[in-house]
Protein backbone atom coordinates (compact mmCIF):
# COMPACT_ATOMS: atom_id res chain seq x y z
CA UNK A 1 0.00 0.00 0.00
CA UNK A 2 2.87 2.51 0.98
CA UNK A 3 4.89 1.12 -2.09
CA UNK A 4 1.76 2.20 -4.28
CA UNK A 5 1.52 5.60 -2.50
CA UNK A 6 4.95 6.41 -3.09
CA UNK A 7 4.50 5.25 -6.91
CA UNK A 8 1.30 7.29 -7.24
CA UNK A 9 3.22 10.56 -5.69
CA UNK A 10 5.98 9.84 -7.83
CA UNK A 11 4.18 9.50 -11.31
CA UNK A 12 2.16 13.00 -10.10
CA UNK A 13 5.36 14.75 -9.32
CA UNK A 14 6.19 13.52 -13.09
CA UNK A 15 3.59 14.56 -14.66
CA UNK A 16 4.32 17.56 -13.19
CA UNK A 17 7.84 18.37 -14.06
CA UNK A 18 6.28 17.55 -17.73
CA UNK A 19 3.73 19.79 -17.75
CA UNK A 20 5.40 23.08 -15.88
CA UNK A 21 7.66 22.60 -19.05
CA UNK A 22 6.62 24.68 -22.09
CA UNK A 23 7.80 22.73 -24.92
CA UNK A 24 6.93 22.56 -28.92
CA UNK A 25 6.16 19.74 -30.58
CA UNK A 26 6.90 19.94 -34.66
CA UNK A 27 4.28 17.84 -36.77
CA UNK A 28 4.59 17.63 -40.68
CA UNK A 29 1.27 17.97 -41.76
CA UNK A 30 0.30 16.02 -44.93
CA UNK A 31 -3.25 16.19 -47.04
CA UNK A 32 -3.94 15.26 -50.03
CA UNK A 33 -4.41 18.47 -52.39
CA UNK A 34 -8.06 18.36 -53.37
CA UNK A 35 -10.36 15.96 -52.82
CA UNK A 36 -10.17 13.26 -55.26
CA UNK A 37 -6.59 13.89 -55.52
CA UNK A 38 -3.88 11.55 -55.31
CA UNK A 39 -1.03 14.04 -54.69
CA UNK A 40 0.13 14.63 -51.43
CA UNK A 41 1.43 18.01 -50.16
CA UNK A 42 2.75 18.32 -47.04
CA UNK A 43 4.34 20.96 -44.66
CA UNK A 44 5.60 22.09 -40.80
CA UNK A 45 3.27 22.55 -38.03
CA UNK A 46 3.85 23.57 -34.58
CA UNK A 47 2.34 22.90 -31.13
CA UNK A 48 3.69 25.14 -28.76
CA UNK A 49 2.90 24.08 -25.32
CA UNK A 50 2.85 25.86 -21.89
CA UNK A 51 1.58 25.14 -18.90
CA UNK A 52 -1.81 24.62 -19.08
CA UNK A 53 -2.47 25.38 -22.69
CA UNK A 54 -1.33 25.57 -26.00
CA UNK A 55 -1.61 26.60 -29.43
CA UNK A 56 -1.15 24.83 -33.22
CA UNK A 57 -0.27 26.60 -35.95
CA UNK A 58 1.11 26.34 -39.56
CA UNK A 59 4.62 27.69 -40.59
CA UNK A 60 3.25 28.93 -43.71
CA UNK A 61 2.04 32.52 -42.95
CA UNK A 62 5.87 33.20 -41.02
CA UNK A 63 6.93 31.71 -44.33
CA UNK A 64 5.14 33.89 -46.52
CA UNK A 65 6.12 36.98 -44.47
CA UNK A 66 9.73 36.59 -45.22
CA UNK A 67 9.24 35.55 -48.47
CA UNK A 68 7.80 38.67 -49.02
CA UNK A 69 9.88 41.15 -46.94
CA UNK A 70 12.91 39.33 -48.65
CA UNK A 71 10.90 40.36 -51.91
CA UNK A 72 10.57 44.03 -50.93
CA UNK A 73 14.11 44.61 -49.72
CA UNK A 74 15.11 43.32 -52.88
CA UNK A 75 13.20 45.31 -54.76
CA UNK A 76 11.41 42.34 -56.46
CA UNK A 77 7.64 41.79 -57.11
CA UNK A 78 5.99 39.90 -54.75
CA UNK A 79 4.86 36.47 -56.72
CA UNK A 80 1.75 35.78 -54.69
CA UNK A 81 1.29 32.23 -56.39
CA UNK A 82 4.16 30.84 -55.58
CA UNK A 83 3.73 31.95 -51.20
CA UNK A 84 3.20 28.82 -49.04
CA UNK A 85 -0.49 28.49 -48.13
CA UNK A 86 -1.69 27.83 -44.72
CA UNK A 87 -3.33 24.16 -45.29
CA UNK A 88 -5.53 24.58 -42.15
CA UNK A 89 -6.61 27.84 -42.77
CA UNK A 90 -6.50 28.62 -39.30
CA UNK A 91 -4.91 28.34 -35.87
CA UNK A 92 -5.69 26.61 -32.31
CA UNK A 93 -5.34 27.52 -28.78
CA UNK A 94 -6.37 24.73 -26.07
CA UNK A 95 -7.05 25.39 -22.56
CA UNK A 96 -6.51 21.94 -21.36
CA UNK A 97 -8.26 22.32 -18.24
CA UNK A 98 -11.34 23.51 -19.33
CA UNK A 99 -11.37 20.98 -22.60
CA UNK A 100 -12.28 23.71 -24.81
CA UNK A 101 -10.92 25.38 -27.98
CA UNK A 102 -10.68 28.98 -29.48
CA UNK A 103 -10.30 28.81 -33.47
CA UNK A 104 -8.72 31.42 -35.33
CA UNK A 105 -9.42 31.23 -38.77
CA UNK A 106 -6.76 32.54 -41.30
CA UNK A 107 -8.72 32.32 -44.36
CA UNK A 108 -9.89 35.38 -45.44
CA UNK A 109 -9.28 38.49 -47.04
CA UNK A 110 -11.07 41.18 -45.37
CA UNK A 111 -12.32 39.54 -41.98
CA UNK A 112 -10.77 36.97 -39.68
CA UNK A 113 -13.14 35.20 -36.94
CA UNK A 114 -12.62 33.10 -33.63
CA UNK A 115 -15.07 30.82 -32.14
CA UNK A 116 -15.36 28.65 -29.02
CA UNK A 117 -15.78 25.05 -29.13
CA UNK A 118 -15.68 22.07 -26.65
CA UNK A 119 -14.83 19.01 -29.42
CA UNK A 120 -16.40 16.02 -28.14
CA UNK A 121 -13.40 13.25 -28.27
CA UNK A 122 -14.68 9.82 -27.36
CA UNK A 123 -11.68 7.96 -27.31
CA UNK A 124 -11.77 3.94 -28.01
CA UNK A 125 -7.48 2.83 -27.04
CA UNK A 126 -6.56 -0.24 -28.35
CA UNK A 127 -3.86 -2.81 -27.30
CA UNK A 128 -1.70 -2.05 -30.72
CA UNK A 129 1.61 -0.16 -30.13
CA UNK A 130 4.43 1.30 -32.15
CA UNK A 131 7.11 3.31 -31.84
CA UNK A 132 7.29 7.18 -32.66
CA UNK A 133 11.00 9.16 -32.18
CA UNK A 134 12.02 6.30 -29.87
CA UNK A 135 8.47 6.80 -27.90
CA UNK A 136 6.70 4.02 -27.53
CA UNK A 137 3.15 5.22 -28.61
CA UNK A 138 -0.13 3.29 -28.37
CA UNK A 139 -3.43 2.89 -30.78
CA UNK A 140 -6.81 5.01 -30.16
CA UNK A 141 -9.42 5.68 -32.38
CA UNK A 142 -11.91 8.29 -32.51
CA UNK A 143 -14.77 10.32 -34.71
CA UNK A 144 -14.49 13.64 -35.55
CA UNK A 145 -16.37 16.32 -37.71
CA UNK A 146 -17.15 13.27 -40.02
CA UNK A 147 -14.09 11.67 -40.21
CA UNK A 148 -12.61 8.33 -38.24
CA UNK A 149 -9.38 8.73 -36.86
CA UNK A 150 -6.63 6.48 -35.58
CA UNK A 151 -4.61 8.35 -33.08
CA UNK A 152 -1.06 7.19 -31.64
CA UNK A 153 -0.24 8.72 -28.17
CA UNK A 154 2.94 8.23 -26.06
CA UNK A 155 2.44 7.75 -22.13
CA UNK A 156 6.02 8.51 -21.37
CA UNK A 157 4.62 12.09 -22.30
CA UNK A 158 1.75 12.36 -19.74
CA UNK A 159 0.46 15.76 -21.43
CA UNK A 160 -3.65 15.48 -22.71
CA UNK A 161 -2.72 17.19 -26.19
CA UNK A 162 -1.87 16.59 -30.06
CA UNK A 163 -2.23 18.27 -33.05
CA UNK A 164 -5.66 20.53 -34.17
CA UNK A 165 -8.36 19.98 -32.34
CA UNK A 166 -7.09 16.75 -31.03
CA UNK A 167 -6.54 15.84 -27.25
CA UNK A 168 -7.58 14.11 -24.29
CA UNK A 169 -5.83 11.04 -24.75
CA UNK A 170 -3.67 10.06 -21.40
CA UNK A 171 0.02 11.14 -23.38
CA UNK A 172 1.31 13.27 -26.22
CA UNK A 173 -0.78 12.06 -29.26
CA UNK A 174 2.55 11.82 -31.87
CA UNK A 175 0.55 10.59 -34.61
CA UNK A 176 -2.94 10.98 -36.38
CA UNK A 177 -4.92 10.38 -39.50
CA UNK A 178 -7.93 9.69 -40.81
CA UNK A 179 -8.99 6.28 -42.53
CA UNK A 180 -8.87 7.76 -45.83
CA UNK A 181 -5.37 9.26 -45.52
CA UNK A 182 -6.67 12.76 -46.78
CA UNK A 183 -5.12 14.60 -43.47
CA UNK A 184 -2.15 12.96 -41.67
CA UNK A 185 -0.35 14.97 -38.40
CA UNK A 186 3.12 13.21 -38.04
CA UNK A 187 5.43 14.23 -35.00
CA UNK A 188 8.83 14.74 -36.07
CA UNK A 189 10.73 16.84 -33.42
CA UNK A 190 10.13 18.06 -29.95
CA UNK A 191 11.88 20.59 -28.54
CA UNK A 192 12.47 23.04 -25.43
CA UNK A 193 13.42 25.96 -27.66
CA UNK A 194 10.22 27.95 -28.98
CA UNK A 195 11.18 29.09 -32.34
CA UNK A 196 8.11 30.48 -33.72
CA UNK A 197 5.23 31.66 -31.88
CA UNK A 198 1.53 33.00 -32.95
CA UNK A 199 0.34 34.75 -29.78
CA UNK A 200 1.67 37.95 -31.38
CA UNK A 201 -0.07 37.67 -34.44
CA UNK A 202 -3.37 36.10 -32.41
CA UNK A 203 -2.81 39.11 -30.52
CA UNK A 204 -2.70 42.00 -33.07
CA UNK A 205 -5.38 41.08 -35.08
CA UNK A 206 -9.25 41.68 -35.08
CA UNK A 207 -10.97 38.50 -35.25
CA UNK A 208 -14.91 38.90 -35.37
CA UNK A 209 -16.01 36.73 -32.65
CA UNK A 210 -18.94 34.28 -34.00
CA UNK A 211 -20.23 30.70 -32.93
CA UNK A 212 -19.11 27.32 -34.45
CA UNK A 213 -22.82 26.81 -36.45
CA UNK A 214 -22.76 31.31 -37.87
CA UNK A 215 -18.99 30.48 -39.00
CA UNK A 216 -19.90 27.69 -40.82
CA UNK A 217 -22.83 29.14 -42.60
CA UNK A 218 -21.09 32.76 -43.21
CA UNK A 219 -17.95 29.93 -44.56
CA UNK A 220 -20.84 28.45 -46.95
CA UNK A 221 -22.13 31.65 -47.91
CA UNK A 222 -19.06 33.24 -49.00
CA UNK A 223 -17.76 29.99 -50.80
CA UNK A 224 -20.70 30.35 -52.73
CA UNK A 225 -19.80 33.88 -53.80
CA UNK A 226 -16.00 34.83 -52.65
CA UNK A 227 -16.34 38.24 -55.28
CA UNK A 228 -19.32 39.50 -53.93
CA UNK A 229 -18.40 41.93 -52.44
CA UNK A 230 -15.93 43.62 -55.06
CA UNK A 231 -19.30 43.12 -57.56
CA UNK A 232 -20.90 45.02 -54.92
CA UNK A 233 -18.50 47.91 -55.16
CA UNK A 234 -18.02 47.68 -58.77
CA UNK A 235 -21.74 48.13 -58.85
CA UNK A 236 -21.87 51.35 -56.64
CA UNK A 237 -18.60 52.86 -58.18
CA UNK A 238 -19.82 52.19 -61.74
CA UNK A 239 -16.05 51.78 -62.32
CA UNK A 240 -15.91 48.75 -65.27
CA UNK A 241 -12.98 49.16 -66.81
CA UNK A 242 -9.02 49.64 -65.52
CA UNK A 243 -5.81 49.61 -67.09
CA UNK A 244 -3.16 47.04 -66.27
CA UNK A 245 0.62 48.24 -65.50
CA UNK A 246 1.39 47.49 -69.46
CA UNK A 247 -1.42 50.27 -70.18
CA UNK A 248 -4.01 48.07 -71.59
CA UNK A 249 -7.25 48.30 -70.41
CA UNK A 250 -9.07 45.18 -68.72
CA UNK A 251 -12.79 44.82 -68.38
CA UNK A 252 -13.30 44.62 -64.42
CA UNK A 253 -16.62 42.51 -64.55
CA UNK A 254 -14.81 39.96 -66.86
CA UNK A 255 -11.86 40.02 -64.49
CA UNK A 256 -14.23 39.28 -61.28
CA UNK A 257 -15.47 36.97 -63.13
CA UNK A 258 -13.29 35.10 -64.34
CA UNK A 259 -11.41 35.06 -60.60
CA UNK A 260 -14.51 34.01 -58.91
CA UNK A 261 -15.19 31.28 -61.12
CA UNK A 262 -12.04 29.95 -60.63
CA UNK A 263 -12.34 30.19 -56.81
CA UNK A 264 -15.27 28.33 -56.62
CA UNK A 265 -13.88 25.63 -58.44
CA UNK A 266 -11.19 25.12 -56.11
CA UNK A 267 -13.68 25.36 -53.09
CA UNK A 268 -15.51 22.65 -54.20
CA UNK A 269 -12.83 19.91 -54.69
CA UNK A 270 -11.35 21.39 -51.56
CA UNK A 271 -10.20 18.58 -49.22
CA UNK A 272 -11.48 20.30 -45.99
CA UNK A 273 -10.81 18.62 -42.96
CA UNK A 274 -13.56 18.87 -41.15
CA UNK A 275 -16.82 17.83 -43.03
CA UNK B 1 74.89 -40.71 -26.38
CA UNK B 2 73.14 -39.24 -23.73
CA UNK B 3 74.10 -35.48 -25.55
CA UNK B 4 72.27 -37.08 -28.51
CA UNK B 5 69.40 -37.91 -26.91
CA UNK B 6 68.91 -34.23 -25.13
CA UNK B 7 68.93 -32.64 -28.42
CA UNK B 8 66.55 -34.99 -30.23
CA UNK B 9 64.61 -34.04 -26.60
CA UNK B 10 65.24 -30.34 -27.67
CA UNK B 11 63.79 -30.91 -31.50
CA UNK B 12 61.21 -32.83 -30.29
CA UNK B 13 60.21 -30.08 -28.08
CA UNK B 14 60.88 -27.48 -30.45
CA UNK B 15 58.62 -28.89 -32.88
CA UNK B 16 55.77 -29.84 -30.68
CA UNK B 17 55.78 -26.26 -29.38
CA UNK B 18 55.55 -24.67 -33.40
CA UNK B 19 53.03 -27.26 -33.76
CA UNK B 20 51.01 -25.89 -31.04
CA UNK B 21 51.80 -22.47 -31.52
CA UNK B 22 50.36 -22.79 -35.02
CA UNK B 23 47.77 -24.45 -33.78
CA UNK B 24 46.96 -22.20 -31.47
CA UNK B 25 47.21 -19.38 -34.46
CA UNK B 26 44.80 -21.43 -36.13
CA UNK B 27 42.56 -21.51 -33.82
CA UNK B 28 42.41 -18.22 -33.25
CA UNK B 29 41.94 -17.20 -36.82
CA UNK B 30 39.09 -19.35 -37.43
CA UNK B 31 37.25 -18.52 -34.18
CA UNK B 32 37.38 -14.68 -34.86
CA UNK B 33 35.51 -15.90 -38.23
CA UNK B 34 33.15 -17.48 -37.09
CA UNK B 35 32.30 -15.36 -33.72
CA UNK B 36 32.46 -12.17 -35.61
CA UNK B 37 29.37 -9.99 -34.05
CA UNK B 38 27.60 -8.92 -36.79
CA UNK B 39 25.53 -6.57 -35.08
CA UNK B 40 28.67 -5.14 -33.91
CA UNK B 41 30.44 -4.76 -37.49
CA UNK B 42 27.33 -3.78 -39.19
CA UNK B 43 26.45 -0.77 -35.98
CA UNK B 44 28.13 1.45 -38.93
CA UNK B 45 27.51 1.33 -42.68
CA UNK B 46 29.91 -1.42 -44.51
CA UNK B 47 30.29 -1.53 -48.58
CA UNK B 48 29.58 -4.39 -50.47
CA UNK B 49 29.46 -6.87 -47.52
CA UNK B 50 26.43 -7.87 -45.70
CA UNK B 51 25.85 -10.31 -42.92
CA UNK B 52 25.97 -14.35 -43.81
CA UNK B 53 23.07 -16.11 -43.39
CA UNK B 54 20.21 -13.59 -43.81
CA UNK B 55 17.79 -13.20 -45.84
CA UNK B 56 16.49 -10.08 -47.13
CA UNK B 57 13.31 -8.87 -48.10
CA UNK B 58 12.65 -5.88 -49.91
CA UNK B 59 11.22 -2.65 -48.19
CA UNK B 60 11.49 -0.19 -50.93
CA UNK B 61 12.51 -0.74 -54.74
CA UNK B 62 12.37 2.48 -57.30
CA UNK B 63 13.85 0.99 -60.17
CA UNK B 64 14.48 -2.70 -61.99
CA UNK B 65 18.37 -1.91 -62.78
CA UNK B 66 21.08 -3.84 -61.16
CA UNK B 67 22.55 -2.00 -58.35
CA UNK B 68 26.60 -1.19 -58.37
CA UNK B 69 27.08 -1.00 -55.27
CA UNK B 70 25.34 -1.68 -51.78
CA UNK B 71 25.68 -0.95 -47.86
CA UNK B 72 24.66 -2.76 -44.77
CA UNK B 73 23.91 -1.26 -41.50
CA UNK B 74 22.28 -2.61 -38.25
CA UNK B 75 19.74 -0.60 -36.34
CA UNK B 76 17.85 -1.60 -33.15
CA UNK B 77 14.25 0.18 -31.91
CA UNK B 78 13.65 0.61 -28.56
CA UNK B 79 11.93 -2.37 -28.25
CA UNK B 80 15.44 -4.17 -28.58
CA UNK B 81 13.91 -5.72 -32.72
CA UNK B 82 16.95 -5.62 -34.74
CA UNK B 83 17.06 -4.99 -38.42
CA UNK B 84 19.62 -5.18 -41.14
CA UNK B 85 19.42 -2.51 -43.49
CA UNK B 86 20.82 -3.19 -47.30
CA UNK B 87 20.72 0.00 -49.44
CA UNK B 88 21.57 -0.79 -53.43
CA UNK B 89 22.84 2.18 -55.09
CA UNK B 90 22.86 2.81 -58.95
CA UNK B 91 26.05 3.71 -61.33
CA UNK B 92 25.53 7.32 -59.72
CA UNK B 93 25.32 6.31 -56.18
CA UNK B 94 21.87 6.67 -55.98
CA UNK B 95 19.76 4.44 -53.75
CA UNK B 96 17.60 2.69 -56.15
CA UNK B 97 16.27 -0.19 -53.51
CA UNK B 98 16.27 -0.83 -49.60
CA UNK B 99 15.95 -3.89 -48.32
CA UNK B 100 15.78 -5.12 -44.84
CA UNK B 101 16.41 -8.81 -42.57
CA UNK B 102 15.46 -9.37 -38.81
CA UNK B 103 17.92 -10.29 -36.64
CA UNK B 104 15.85 -13.73 -35.50
CA UNK B 105 15.07 -14.06 -39.00
CA UNK B 106 11.30 -14.69 -38.01
CA UNK B 107 8.42 -13.78 -39.63
CA UNK B 108 7.87 -9.73 -39.41
CA UNK B 109 4.04 -8.72 -39.15
CA UNK B 110 2.95 -6.35 -42.06
CA UNK B 111 2.51 -3.14 -39.36
CA UNK B 112 6.30 -3.64 -38.31
CA UNK B 113 7.05 -3.61 -41.94
CA UNK B 114 4.67 -0.09 -42.67
CA UNK B 115 6.44 1.19 -39.31
CA UNK B 116 9.77 0.65 -41.10
CA UNK B 117 9.07 2.07 -44.20
CA UNK B 118 7.72 5.17 -42.01
CA UNK B 119 11.31 5.03 -40.52
CA UNK B 120 12.83 4.98 -43.45
CA UNK B 121 11.02 7.12 -45.67
CA UNK B 122 8.63 9.19 -43.83
CA UNK B 123 4.67 9.19 -43.69
CA UNK B 124 4.00 9.55 -47.33
CA UNK B 125 5.07 10.88 -50.69
CA UNK B 126 4.40 14.57 -50.39
CA UNK B 127 5.65 16.49 -52.92
CA UNK B 128 5.61 20.08 -51.88
CA UNK B 129 4.59 22.71 -49.70
CA UNK B 130 3.34 24.97 -52.08
CA UNK B 131 0.00 24.58 -54.17
CA UNK B 132 -0.75 27.44 -56.04
CA UNK B 133 -4.80 28.60 -55.98
CA UNK B 134 -6.29 31.49 -57.08
CA UNK B 135 -7.83 31.49 -53.87
CA UNK B 136 -5.05 32.05 -51.71
CA UNK B 137 -3.05 33.86 -54.51
CA UNK B 138 -6.06 36.30 -53.99
CA UNK B 139 -6.75 36.70 -50.55
CA UNK B 140 -2.54 36.76 -49.76
CA UNK B 141 -2.65 39.57 -52.42
CA UNK B 142 -5.74 41.37 -50.77
CA UNK B 143 -3.64 40.64 -47.34
CA UNK B 144 -0.21 42.33 -48.47
CA UNK B 145 -1.80 45.05 -50.38
CA UNK B 146 -4.23 46.26 -47.37
CA UNK B 147 -6.95 46.02 -50.47
CA UNK B 148 -9.76 46.02 -47.63
CA UNK B 149 -7.97 48.99 -45.55
CA UNK B 150 -8.22 51.59 -48.60
CA UNK B 151 -10.08 54.53 -47.87
CA UNK B 152 -12.47 54.40 -50.84
CA UNK B 153 -14.90 52.16 -52.54
CA UNK B 154 -13.52 52.72 -55.69
CA UNK B 155 -9.31 52.16 -53.75
CA UNK B 156 -10.79 48.69 -52.40
CA UNK B 157 -12.07 47.70 -56.19
CA UNK B 158 -8.91 48.90 -58.20
CA UNK B 159 -6.70 47.22 -55.51
CA UNK B 160 -9.06 43.61 -55.85
CA UNK B 161 -8.94 44.19 -59.31
CA UNK B 162 -4.96 44.31 -59.39
CA UNK B 163 -4.95 40.82 -57.09
CA UNK B 164 -7.16 39.54 -59.90
CA UNK B 165 -4.63 40.48 -62.77
CA UNK B 166 -1.69 39.42 -60.11
CA UNK B 167 -3.50 35.62 -59.69
CA UNK B 168 -4.75 35.16 -63.14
Amino acid sequence: MRKNIILFLLFVCFSFSVTAQSFVVQYAYSKHVMKDSTKIVSQNTFLNIDENQSTFFSEAPYLADSIMTSDEKLGKKINFKTLPNNFLSCHIRKKLSSKGIIYYSDEFGEHEYKYSEEPKLSWKIGKESKEIMGFKVYLAKTRYAGRNYEAYFAPEIPIQDGPYKFFGLPGLILEIFDEKKDHHFLAVGISHEKRISIDALIAQKKYIETTKTKFVEMRKNHIEAPMKRMFELMNSTQIYEKKDANGNVVDVRKLLNETQRKMIEEYKKENKIEL
Amino acid sequence: MNFKNKNNMKNNFLIALAFLLFGFATFKANSNYTVRNDKEYFSSFKKNEEPKNKKFNILNKKSEVDGETFYVIYKENSLGQGFYFKIVLDKNEKPIATYYANEGDQQISNSTVENLKKVVFGPDKAVNAIVETTTQCVTKCHRTNGCYSKPTSTGVLLCSAECGIACA
